[in-house]
């Protein structure tokens, strides 16, 4: 674990480097990030500029719920998705061969590899925003309910990760359909929006979309002081068992891996 | 008919490609159905908002489902970065043929595709949620949905070419269409958003090429209003043009062949 830390270490500095190296391109991706945070502000500033509330919801709990959304989404982007963009990349001109030869955890590797500082943008606006309707709204929050959202943050981020690698995993198969990380990035959008709202596609939907109802509505809700305990045992156990999940399913397509025009 | 040909050789590339124009149109699903479900939970059962009933709601974002797939460009990217910046472009320039035109004819099969998947999914979706009557298509409505098509593809062009003098375009692609979502109308129908943007999305593009052609076929324009309309998309195609051939022209004389 030590190991990988200090290596996680080397390569959040090689990505400094690396940024540092064509900071022109870095301010043009900054821009068209912050553009999409902005966006999901815009949104639903005039979504609510017409109704009260949704699905019991009111204007500034949704307000936070999108700050929320900004800063989870920034981090996880940060974090992963330069590095889900170059699945299918890897995986059809083979260098995934290259990473398999090294001694290190592949799936460590395919996950961490590249860091996108241009979300920073993302996470700060949504920081900022969130204090702001904190302010504006006299929401209370108390130093409980901060360190219980930060927790339940870290879970969400678990799921989110296990559900993208785990649907990435299956381009080892269908190497050419690299659009299927959009689409994820499209579903990603449902996180903006109350779990409640998903009633209304009946309960079926509502099993399949379960893991991605819970992963962010659950904290915010102990942030604005509507905890539930059922929520956040849900959102704990299913997290754990959907990185499980992900761990064994890499394992698996692995074994169906061929090398190049697998 | 070299053109037809043309067409032909990019429907068989769509066609092969069927899986992922299928997971395009998912894409374009998501957001429409989710918006369909706020409306539902906001407005309740027998809910209105100006004059706009829940059905009507659910109406205009099952159609924007089908128009945004048939209508709505992406050719930014591919002429923005694979050709520009790529150094695509010189293939097509040593080539008998307008790269306009080349560009407008292997855009049109992939658009065809995703419509198809959009209406099996529209006739599949107005099974489940409750829409209101969908009055037959008039010559009118014909005209601006045609009009539409040729605005977006022609608006998207025209800022692609910027990347002959920018090297990092994605930042200008990703405003371009964060104001075509608020302003066509993707987000909220344009006459139920505040009036200080109604009045900024009439005056721009992006309400004739999503907004417009949607309440044009659920019946909600008047006659005079469509010809407005009509008059309006052949104002900003034009103008388009007008940008496409000067950009066309001097970007031309910076590109230096192996990619920008």
């Amino acid at each position: 674990m030590k190991r990988y830390l200090r290596i996680y270490k080397l390569l959040l500095s090689i990505n400094l480097s690396d940024l540092m190296a064509y900071r022109a391109g870095f301010f043009g991706s900054f821009f068209g990030t912050t553009i999409w945070g902005v966006f999901h502000f815009i949104s639903i500033f005039i979504l609510t500029s017409r109704v009260n509330s949704v699905y019991g919801w009111s204007r500034s709990e949704l307000f936070i719920l999108t700050a929320t959304f900004s800063i989870m989404w920034g981090t996880f982007r940060m974090i992963f998705i330069k590095n889900f963009s170059q699945f299918s990349h890897t995986i059809l001109q083979g260098k995934l061969d290259g990473l398999l030869l090294k001694p290190l955890d592949s799936q460590f590797l395919m996950s961490v590899l590249k860091v996108n500082y241009v979300d920073v943008g993302r996470i700060v606006m949504g920081s900022v925003f969130m204090i702001y309707v904190i302010h504006t709204y006299h929401i209370t929050i108390t130093l409980w309910s901060i360190m219980l959202f930060s927790f339940l943050i870290i879970f969400s981020m678990f799921s989110a990760y296990a559900l993208w690698f785990s649907v990435s995993t299956i381009i080892i198969w269908f190497p050419r359909l690299s659009n299927l990380i959009e689409l994820l990035y499209t579903f990603a959008g449902i996180l903006r929006y109350p779990s409640d709202l998903m009633g209304g596609f009946g309960e079926f939907t509502v099993f399949f979309l379960a893991p991605i109802l819970f992963i962010l509505t659950t904290p915010v809700k102990t942030l604005i002081g509507r905890m539930s305990i059922p929520d956040i045992a849900w959102l704990i156990i299913f997290s754990l068992l959907f990185l499980l999940f992900s761990r064994l399913f890499w394992k698996h397509a692995l074994k169906s891996y061929t090398s190049v025009s697998s | 008919m070299r053109f037809v040909h043309i067409l032909l050789l990019h429907f068989e590339d769509a066609l092969q490609e069927r899986m992922r124009a299928l997971i395009w149109f998912l894409m374009s699903l998501v957001n429409p159905l989710l918006l369909i479900l706020f409306w539902n939970g906001a407005l309740g059962k027998s809910g209105m908002m100006n004059g706009w009933t829940r059905t009507d709601i659910n109406t205009y974002y099952l159609l924007l489902i089908v128009t945004s797939s048939i209508l709505i460009s992406h050719v930014e990217d591919k002429i923005g970065t694979m050709d520009i910046r790529g150094g695509g472009l010189v293939r097509y320039l040593t080539r008998p043929f307008s790269y306009f035109w080349l560009c407008f004819f292997e855009e049109i099969p992939y658009r065809l595709l995703q419509g198809i998947f959009a209406v099996i999914g529209f006739i599949i979706l107005t099974s489940l949620i409750p829409i209101t009557h969908i009055p037959p298509v008039t010559i009118w409505t014909l005209l601006i949905l045609i009009g539409a098509l040729l605005l977006s593809f022609l608006m998207q062009a025209s800022v692609a070419l910027i990347a002959f003098w920018i090297v990092e375009v994605g930042g200008i692609f990703d405003t371009l269409e964060v104001v075509r979502l608020v302003l066509g109308g993707t987000i909220l129908p344009i006459i139920l958003l505040p009036n200080w943007i109604i009045n900024i999305a009439y005056l721009s593009p992006f309400a004739y090429t999503a907004y417009f052609p949607i309440t044009s076929i659920q019946g909600k324009l008047s006659s005079e209003t469509q010809l407005w309309v009509l008059c309006m998309q052949g104002i900003w195609i034009i103008l388009f043009i007008c940008l496409y051939k000067i950009l066309w022209f001097f970007g031309l004389k910076k590109f230096s062949g192996v990619g920008q």
